[in-house]
């Protein structure tokens, strides 16, 4: 929501009480009361206006530990969109959630093997990536859809769906090599600084129309963030407690970033930055480069991508182009496209009828 | 998010086939790989002229014509071949600190950032969406085991630590 929005909103609220006063025949009173609200209201946008300016940059850097503390809520907010059993698992017993990954009971064999394999494969193109470091997280989320995404820190998904129309290891290497160019390139954290300095400048505004005694005329939603309005410049380094008013931000910004992101993507130019970082990964790791290309072939065009993404045909030409250009002299040797492996093969679920 | 694989819209003129650029002799690259040797010829078991760590910029001189998977370079007054796989076109990127202070690349992994596991938010996050979420949670764990099983070897030095330390 933007500010003259609020403004708009908070000022007509209040005009309504004026009214009331003028219906009861208290002419006086009421341009009193008016004259007396838009002294008061523009007291508050301006004390709003003033403290809004301390909130987080629209652009600003987020640091690595705040980055992978929203990257765990939002791969959970992102996995909770999707409808269970969310992830390809043979554990009947779920780990309890502050497990350490080093303590999980994992069965390996059966499913578990297809998620390891990707994890692998994975961990190899991630560590040929400008953010080698990062604990990277690689899952198959079993869903008939073909879909990919990444959240910040290092988790990247896969479905099912996309395994059973991947043709090789190369292809899987370009899908993931793409989102792994979109934690590389801080492509959510960068919606998640914007949504967080959106919504520090609401609450601002709200807190500073409550703090005047006239944040009955707010809406609720505004008087909502308000409450958040003393968290934003508490670090977000894993020490917020469930209940404390820092998780509650956390937890808000991670809707922010989830709404935000189901709704526009990435946009144009972070995708095709995304596919450049792919096709770097494949050459560096020996895999063929023109598997990518061929598997966004592959996919059916028909689906309704986002509005702000490049088509197929636009992604095609500039990866050609890259190929061509800048990456020319170092194609050589990358010629690696080897089939899935078929005990790998033999994990991915059929597509249904008509898939 | 649903990045899918593909798009609805048309694109942008600026990546036309005849726009991109090629990279020069002269131009820089930068090393990816721990203990990257530059090599004194372009084969693997060359003696190394110089040893050199992640994110130093060297110059392209150009490919090896008998095995173009080697690249010459040129670090400060010495030259060599470096394999492909050693060399990225972008610098590796350092984090930042919540001092606002960055963190080398190689440092990422004892500062606690690189550490695998669901974060505290993800886990109250999870916890306060309901039981359908608290699931997804527990999966994201799982998952998380499961990554730690498939790369052990290749765990970042302050897990290997925190496992013998047994803590």
């Amino acid at each position: 929501m933007n500010r003259s929005v609020l403004m708009v909103v908070v000022a007509l609220m209040s005009g309504c009480a004026t009214l009331k006063s003028a219906a009861g025949g208290d002419l006086k009173g009421a341009a009193a009361n008016a004259q007396k609200m838009a002294a008061a209201i523009a007291a508050a946008n301006k004390q709003g206006d003033e403290d809004a300016k301390k909130c987080p940059k629209e652009d600003g850097i987020i640091p690595i530990q705040e980055e992978k503390e929203i990257g765990g809520s939002v791969v959970v907010g992102l996995t909770q969109t999707v409808k269970a059993p969310y992830f390809v698992e043979g554990n009947p017993d779920l780990p309890d959630i502050s497990t350490k990954p080093s303590e999980v009971q994992v069965k390996m064999g059966g499913k578990n093997d297809l998620t390891a394999y990707v994890a692998k494969l994975g961990k190899s193109l991630a560590s040929a990536s400008a953010r080698p470091e990062l604990p990277w997280v690689f899952a198959v989320l079993e869903h008939p859809d073909v879909n990919a995404f990444s959240a910040p820190g290092g988790y990247v998904v896969v479905t099912t769906g996309l395994l059973a129309r991947v043709k090789n290891e190369a292809q899987l290497a370009g899908i993931l090599g793409h989102e792994i160019g979109h934690v590389v390139n801080r492509d959510t954290v960068k919606t998640y600084a914007s949504v967080k300095h959106n919504i520090c400048v609401v609450a601002m505004k709200g807190a500073a129309f409550i703090k005047a005694g006239i944040g009955d005329s707010a809406p609720a939603e505004v008087r909502k963030y308000a409450d958040l309005s003393g968290e934003f410049d508490k670090p977000v380094d894993g020490t917020a407690n469930p209940d404390s008013g820092l998780s509650k931000l956390i937890n808000t910004l991670t809707d922010g970033v989830i709404d935000f992101k189901q709704k526009f993507g990435s946009g144009k130019e972070a995708e095709f930055a995304a596919d450049k970082a792919a096709l770097e990964l494949m050459i560096s790791t020996g895999y063929e480069p023109t598997e990518f290309d061929s598997f966004l072939q592959i996919v059916e065009q028909s689906r309704q991508g986002f509005p702000n993404h490049p088509s197929n045909v636009d992604r095609l030409k500039a990866l050609t182009a890259l190929r061509n250009g800048e990456f020319q002299p170092f194609l050589a040797g990358a010629t690696n496209k080897p089939e899935l492996p078929e005990n790998i093969k033999a994990l991915i679920p059929a597509l249904p009828a008509g898939k | 998010m649903k990045q899918t694989l593909k798009g609805a819209v048309t694109g942008l003129a600026l990546f036309g086939a005849s726009t991109a650029f090629a990279i020069n002799p002269g131009d820089p690259l930068y090393i990816k790989s721990k203990d990257t040797k530059v090599l004194k010829t372009a084969t693997a078991t060359g003696t190394a002229v110089v040893t050199l760590q992640p994110g130093t910029e060297v110059q392209w001189q150009g490919v090896d014509k008998s095995d173009p998977k080697f690249h010459k370079v040129k670090s400060g007054a010495k030259e060599g071949f470096v394999m492909m796989a050693n060399l990225s076109m972008k610098k590796p990127q350092d984090e930042v600190a919540s001092d606002g202070k960055p963190i080398l690349g190689h440092a990422v992994a004892s500062s606690g950032a690189a550490t695998r596991a669901l974060s505290r938010s993800g886990q109250n996050y999870a916890n306060s969406k309901g039981p359908e979420a608290k699931v997804a949670g527990q999966q994201v764990v799982l998952v998380e085991g499961i990554n730690f099983q498939a790369n052990k070897d290749s765990e970042p030095a302050a897990a290997g630590k925190k496992k013998k330390g047994g803590k």
